[in-house]
């Protein structure tokens, strides 16, 4: 017959045995305390895939721009499990903080869940993170602020009064931001709804006879094919006016300009952002404007819609496309 | 021993290539490699810390399409300092364009480099920077300042605006315009920003409702407009290069290659020196 204290020390071991499997199985099991090699902290930088130039170029403007801290570079596009790759160096790193560029990077640490300060950049569906991302991040937006990029519209073009833009459902806070914007520069916006089942042709010519220049703004259901885009290019072409998008591959489509973000400047913005939020600032915003942008202009368009344009403006145009003299 | 009709022709190709290395050096005495030396292109190098990498190929594919029309000219951005200094230092067959700051520095490097023209913007050679905020600088809490150009040059323009303990609480923010900057401003992502006097006065144009909150909280003392050097002022085809630049204004590429830069036309140094010795 057993006696009572063996009996206590066999169940006080069961009890401890079956909290562990309880603990271990709700994955809740205290992780080791993360050791870098000389115990310094440092700054984890997970880039989705490094050869990709819209990713790479802000990982290194950021590397350039945050001084303060060693950065750990994970590049996920060289690795088959990027969450193992992740974990491993969350587990041995004393991480301070946590830049992620792309989507890709994000997920997995949103996966990760870390105990760190998390800034993103490069993330197109930036807008909608809310319903995928369960962890606190703020970020650098991919597209330029609407209102930045109708300033930059009328410092090109002075004379330009009446501009039209086709949206959808996703753009309609948007759009009531761009409203306000072109009010206050003298731009009367002819917005048109695109609906998702609707032909793009309908609100199009509509839009384009009644305004000077057609606006494109960052909208899935507007531009959902590259068909629709040469279709919107043509029709555009045959009522000769301009276009004015905000990826430097619509000037290959015939766009007149194109205003799109500075990738090195995103950078720089999420080294400030992280330092900030690392040192324990409350004013860093959930989400920040590129601050920097990059403009294309096609000379042959401008010449050829005999746009007035403000030879100042000049000074600010990354490229020229024009062909031969 | 080789048969004397084997060596013949040996006696023969050794005569002649002493007569030609005569040659050679009879026109070396006569100064024809000077006229030969004129006909070769002539390379306008350019280098702008301020400036965006970025635009280096539409400033060299429009610069090119205006000098092809005047000669054989070319334009040439060099992103690395340390190689445009190495080309000044090797190559005194060529013009180097760059800001004022900067040639006053390389001058006591190379002392033979003069400047040669200035550059003009509404018939001025100076400009001034501004700093603008809508708010005083904190001494006492980090600010944030966006500017165009390297954070080097920023800091040391900045140093003769704000106080020592200001200033150690910058956190500069490079953008690639000077427009970027003051949009920073405008749309809350820095606390100030760092431009050129008329880059203020053209966004203030086009955007009135926030250029009237910002205030211009200090000037730079007055800054001369980038210009065109060279070691070798005497060649004759530095001097049909420099003439190529002068009349820039009078096409519409080459008035289009002056607004890349931010300028209107070119002035001769010379001149200005003379204007400036009489006032």
């Amino acid at each position: 017959m057993m006696t009572l204290p063996l009996f206590v020390q066999r169940l006080s071991c069961f009890v401890l045995l079956a909290l562990f499997a309880i603990i271990t199985a709700c994955g809740q099991l205290p992780k080791p305390a993360p050791q870098s090699g000389n115990g310094q902290e440092v700054v984890l930088l997970v880039n989705s895939d490094a050869s990709i130039n819209r990713y790479r170029i802000p990982a290194e403007s950021f590397k350039s721009a945050l001084t303060s801290h060693a950065i750990v570079e994970v590049d996920l596009g060289e690795h088959s499990d990027p969450i193992e790759a992740l974990q491993d160096h969350l587990n041995t790193q004393r991480v301070a903080g946590i830049h992620v560029v792309g989507a890709k990077a994000l997920g997995a640490i949103n996966y990760l869940a870390p105990n760190a300060p998390v800034v993103y950049s490069g993330v197109l569906s930036w807008r909608q993170l809310q319903e995928h991302i369960s962890i606190p991040v703020k970020g650098v937006a991919s597209d330029v602020a609407p209102k930045a990029q109708l300033i930059w519209l009328k410092y090109f073009f002075p004379e330009l009064r009446k501009l039209g833009v086709l949206y959808s459902e996703d753009n309609e806070y948007m759009l009531s931001e761009a409203h306000a914007a072109a009010d206050e520069l003298g731009i009367k916006l002819y917005a048109a709804h695109q609906h998702q089942a609707a032909t793009l042709q309908d609100p199009v010519q509509e839009i384009l006879t009644q305004s000077e220049a057609l606006w494109l703004i960052s909208d899935p259901a507007v531009i959902r094919s590259e068909q629709a885009a040469q279709r919107l290019f043509a029709l555009a072409e045959k009522t000769g006016k301009p276009i004015f998008g905000y990826k430097r591959l619509f000037v290959d489509y015939g766009a007149t300009l194109t205003i799109h973000a500075d990738e090195a400047t995103i950078g720089r913005q999420a080294a400030i952002m992280l330092s900030r939020w690392m040192a324990g600032s409350h004013s860093v915003p959930e989400v920040q404007y590129p601050a920097g942008t990059s403009i294309s202009l096609n000379m042959d368009k401008v010449k050829s819609l005999k746009l007035r344009l403000n030879a100042d403006a000049l000074d600010s145009v990354a490229e020229i496309i024009e062909s031969a003299p | 021993m080789q048969p004397k009709d084997q060596q013949q022709p040996l006696h023969l190709w050794l005569h002649v290539n002493r007569v030609l290395l005569s040659l050679v050096w009879l026109l070396l005495f006569c100064g024809v490699p000077a006229s030969a030396l004129a006909r070769e292109p002539v390379t306008i190098y350019f280098h702008n810390p301020e400036a965006s990498l970025v635009r280096n190929e539409v400033l060299k594919n429009t610069f090119d399409s205006y000098l092809a029309s005047h000669g054989a000219f070319h334009f040439q951005p060099v992103v690395q300092r340390a190689a445009f200094e190495s080309l000044i230092k090797q190559q005194a067959h060529a013009l180097y364009v760059m800001p004022s700051w900067y040639f006053e520095q390389l001058r006591r490097q190379f002392p033979g480099i003069h400047a040669r023209l200035v550059g003009q913007k509404g018939a001025q050679e100076v400009y001034q920077k501004v700093l603008v905020a809508s708010h005083a600088i904190p001494a006492e809490t980090q600010t944030i300042i966006a500017l165009a150009g390297t954070e080097e040059h920023g800091h040391k323009i900045l140093k003769d605006m704000l106080t020592r303990e200001q200033l150690a609480r910058v956190r500069i923010l490079v953008v690639p315009k000077d427009i970027d900057a003051l949009m920073s401003l405008g749309f809350g992502l820095a606390d100030a920003a760092l431009s050129s006097e008329h880059s203020l006065e053209s966004f203030a144009k086009v955007n009135t409702s926030v250029a009237n909150d910002l205030k211009v909280l200090a000037k730079s003392a007055p800054i001369r407009q980038i210009l065109v050097a060279t070691p070798d002022a005497s060649d004759p085809q530095i001097e049909r290069a420099t003439r190529a630049l002068l009349v820039m204004p009078q096409s519409e590429y080459g008035r289009r290659s002056l607004s890349l830069l931010g300028l209107d036309a070119w002035q001769e140094s010379k001149q200005l020196e003379d204007r400036e010795a009489t006032q």
